[in-house]
């Protein structure tokens, strides 16, 4: 529930994944959570990932052997044992597909990512920012076809290459990549699952107890409601690979709020007034029921709130900014917060 | 065109006789523990009324027989399940996050074999053949015959799916086969759970649909039987005992379609107050808003398309106490006739309230005469906020809309109501649902990934298709209007793809 939350529209409730990890947690030992700081400078970790569409993930279940193969196809190719697991994106489905490959190699899982949320391309990773080496890295389909990327250019190099892969693989991929403790220690977003749960736990324990979840998961979180209406017009449409589009929400006082998103939620809006923007995490609710809502199951005449929550320090940087602000997504402004907070 | 229509509910089997545009007679009897037998009443009750009756070219019934099969894990059968996906999609087995008792009623044998198709329509992996032979042996000696067939992306690529089942057949002819693509949307879990549903039932479909065939017989009718599902169409009988999931939804579906088919009004809410609760819905085109979240039906989750409906604790019997005022949430609910105040009772409930107010002329009012006013208004406030509550929840603009009163208990909606423009009361009101089933239509439906066509070309491929559908279930082509469309690009596909659904329904043949 918290992955989803911060996956900021990328995906909702991952249930199909969730119900793989119960049915791997009845087999396997519990997986352990690591702190980053707790690493050796020279700890071997597999990072790990589906590369792909969210769609045929409803038809082909993310299985947990399969995500697990690249990381011993890395082994072989290196010729090292790896001692730890995370994962690159804490959002949605692939914040579980760690936890699964954890639990099947029996290696602790990391309590951290490289993008601290999701955002839709490997050169807005933590890592790729850092300009840390993301090669070699590990591919496999579903079958018994397995890839060695040995070296890469950049980033996006990573993200040109394993996009062709995905769709000659049924638009589904797990991949694997090699860092070090210190590279993570220094680079990655560190206590990212730990939030995740922090999340995810305000939200359903107000939900059991019948309170407002959205309140509670803004107590927890530091956050703040924008706008709250029905949904009046969701428009979207598909240009170099992803979902753009905005939704339309009419609120109290015929206020017109305006969320616009690619593939995640990039700017809320009413009137001329800037709401909150990338890299604020932006996330929309089910009004009633609290659940996070991605951007596929937005539909007209729904009852939704726009919540923004702190965006993260290290994205604030000149830096990060290049390719996670407004401008990175084709807005013409600079990022401008609406609040003090940042996270953590 | 002269037609019965018939709604069993929980508590009355409600008929009604249609002749064109205009309702010749109707009738409201008790449901019988044998829904049989209690249809066969209704049914004399109603050509009693209209001799003209006997001259129904079609019987339409909407039951909640099938659904309350699977609430209440009774008359189920076994079911062997195979699925073709492998070497994809093992992680998440069959029936996995089903409750436990109706797994244990269900489940017979599963097999996870290979096959099922990409997302573009490659095959994950060819099919096995003999493994199919080995399992459909396996299948026999166990004694099963009813089996459900899944296959990745079949509403893509059904061919998987098609060859397993025939030699199934051939190893096993008399089984009774359900194909997930017959049932379905993308949702390989959502899918494979209403196939396994509409398996465990198929028995049940065959003797209820006899039964429902024999009553009409044995009433003198000459009559075509239809049931009503879930959208508010109907499909033959023939349709229903291959696909009784599809009628899961047809009561409140009926109502909110009789509503709209009485008032004449195709936008608007509608209110049906029953015995225990009030649903609330809203008209779009005429037909019931769905919902697109995930449907779950005794604990299954399903893609179904179901009436987005919400239901309130008010209805003609809710129980009222006082010092505090306290409305139900309980109801007298069939006992009303006899507990209720009016009726010669002690029990005080919103029926009572409605009689001494002179909303309702029912039972004796002067055994309410003495309520105390303050008593009286504070009810009907209280039930007029709640119905205001449910119909702003429902509600999907901000100016006000139209509302249509309907069910038993319609005389407690008051003649203003704050986000209504007007209420609207019709005759006939209390069989609103018979009505709605006498009036169904026939619809087609399609939901699949087009890929190289333009967001135009890609919706009148589906609509086209839809349309077939519909003849082929038997509706009249010149009638078949669109009802509804969706279209969702897909992320990082090749190909401009996107996923196109329609939805057309025209007049019975």
């Amino acid at each position: 529930m918290g992955a989803a939350v911060l996956s900021a529209g990328g995906g909702s409730f991952p249930y199909l994944e969730y119900l793989g990890t119960r049915e791997l947690f009845e087999k396997r030992a519990p997986v352990t959570l690591v702190a980053p700081e707790s690493l050796p400078d020279d700890a071997r970790v597999a990072l790990v990932a589906m590369v792909g569409a969210p769609l045929p993930l409803f038809e082909r279940f993310a299985d947990p052997a399969h995500f697990t193969r690249p990381v011993h196809v890395l082994e072989r190719h290196l010729g090292t044992r790896f001692d730890a697991v995370m994962g690159y994106e804490i959002g949605s489905m692939n914040s579980l597909i760690p936890v699964m490959v954890a639990a099947s190699t029996e290696l602790p899982l990391v309590d951290a990512d490289t993008l601290g949320r999701s955002f839709p391309e490997v050169q807005t990773s933590a890592f790729a920012i850092a300009g840390l080496d993301m090669a070699p890295i590990a591919v496999c389909d579903v079958r018994a076809n397995d890839l060695i990327i040995a070296r890469a250019a950049s980033g996006r190099w990573v993200e040109q290459l394993l996009r062709p892969l995905a769709s000659a693989c049924g638009s589904v991929i797990a991949i694997c990549g090699a860092h070090s403790g210190l590279e993570i220690k220094q680079h990655a977003y560190h206590g990212t699952y730990s939030r995740a749960l922090r999340i995810g736990s305000a939200i359903l324990k107000a939900q059991v107890e019948h309170r407002d979840p959205i309140a509670s998961l803004l107590r927890a979180e530091r956050g703040s409601a924008l706008a709250s209406g029905k949904i009046i017009d969701t428009e979207r449409h598909v240009t170099e690979g992803f979902v753009r589009g905005r939704v339309r929400i009419l609120c109290a006082g015929a206020q017109e709020a305006i969320v616009s998103f690619q593939n995640e939620y990039l700017l809320a809006e009413t009137g001329a007034r800037r709401l909150a923007m990338v890299p604020d995490l932006i996330a929309l609710f089910d009004s009633e029921r609290g659940d996070p809502l991605g951007t596929e199951a937005l539909r007209y005449g729904q009852h939704v709130t726009v919540v923004r929550l702190p965006p993260m320090a290290q994205h604030l940087t000149a830096k990060a900014l290049a390719v996670v602000g407004p401008r990175a997504f084709g807005f013409d402004f600079d990022y401008q917060s609406s609040g003090d907070e940042v996270h953590p | 065109m002269k037609r019965i229509g018939i709604d069993v509910g929980g508590t009355n089997t409600d008929a009604a006789f249609v002749d064109g545009d205009r309702v010749m007679a109707s009738v409201k009897t008790p449901t019988t523990a044998d829904v049989t037998s209690g249809v066969k009443k209704a049914l004399a009750r109603l050509l009693g009324e209209s001799s003209a009756a006997r001259a129904a070219q079609a019987v339409i019934v909407g039951t909640t027989h099938f659904v309350n099969a699977v609430i209440e894990r009774k008359q189920l059968e076994r079911v062997a399940v195979i699925r073709l996906c492998l070497p994809a999609s093992a992680s998440v087995q069959p029936l996995i996050d089903w409750p436990a008792e109706l797994r244990d009623a269900v489940r017979g044998q599963v097999a996870l074999l290979p096959g099922g198709h990409e997302i573009d329509g490659r095959e994950i992996a060819p099919l096995d053949e003999s493994a199919i032979y080995a399992t459909a042996r396996r299948i026999a000696d166990a004694g099963i015959s009813s089996v459900a067939i899944s296959s990745v992306f079949s509403p893509l690529r059904a061919d998987h799916e098609e060859r397993t089942a025939s030699i199934v057949r051939s190893v096993l002819p008399q089984a009774r086969l359900t194909l997930s693509k017959d049932l379905g949307r993308i949702g390989l879990l959502e899918r494979e759970n209403v196939t396994i549903l509409n398996s465990a039932l198929s028995s049940l479909a065959q003797r209820t649909t006899a039964a429902f065939r024999s009553a009409i017989a044995d009433s003198g009718l000459g009559a075509q039987l239809y049931l009503t599902q879930n959208d508010g169409t109907v499909m033959s009988a023939e349709m229903a005992e291959q696909f009784p999931v599809l009628c899961f939804a047809s009561g409140p579906t009926n109502s909110m379609r009789g509503a709209a088919f009485l008032s004449g009004i195709d936008e608007a809410a509608v209110v049906d107050v029953g015995g225990t609760t009030t649903d609330i819905g809203i008209l779009k085109n005429g037909f019931p808003r769905e919902t697109n979240t995930v449907i779950e039906i005794g604990g299954v989750r399903t893609l179904f398309r179901m009436p987005d409906v919400i239901s309130i604790a008010l209805g003609g019997g809710t129980r009222i106490r006082t010092a505090p005022l306290r409305l139900g949430p309980d109801s007298l609910g069939f006992t009303l006739v006899e507990h209720g105040r009016v009726f010669g009772g002690n029990d005080l409930c919103t029926t009572d309230v409605a009689v001494a107010r002179g909303l309702v002329a029912l039972g004796d009012p002067k055994r309410v005469a003495g309520l105390d006013d303050q008593l009286v208004l504070g009810v009907l406030d209280e039930a007029r906020r709640r119905l205001e509550d449910g119909i702003d929840r429902m509600k999907t603009q901000a100016g006000d809309i139209r509302l249509i009163a309907v069910g038993g208990g319609s005389f407690l909606v008051p003649k203003m109501v704050k986000g209504v423009s007007e209420v609207v009361f019709v005759p006939h009101h209390e069989v609103a649902n018979a009505i709605g089933a006498a009036i169904a239509q026939i619809s087609g439906e399609v939901d699949q990934v087009f890929s190289d066509l333009s967001r135009e070309e890609a919706i009148a491929q589906a609509t086209a298709l839809a349309q077939a559908r519909a003849e082929k279930a038997g509706a009249v082509p010149d009638s078949l209007s669109v009802v509804d469309v969706e279209e969702l690009p897909l992320t990082y596909m090749p190909g401009n793809c996107r996923r196109v659904r329609v939805r057309v329904a025209g007049k019975l043949a």
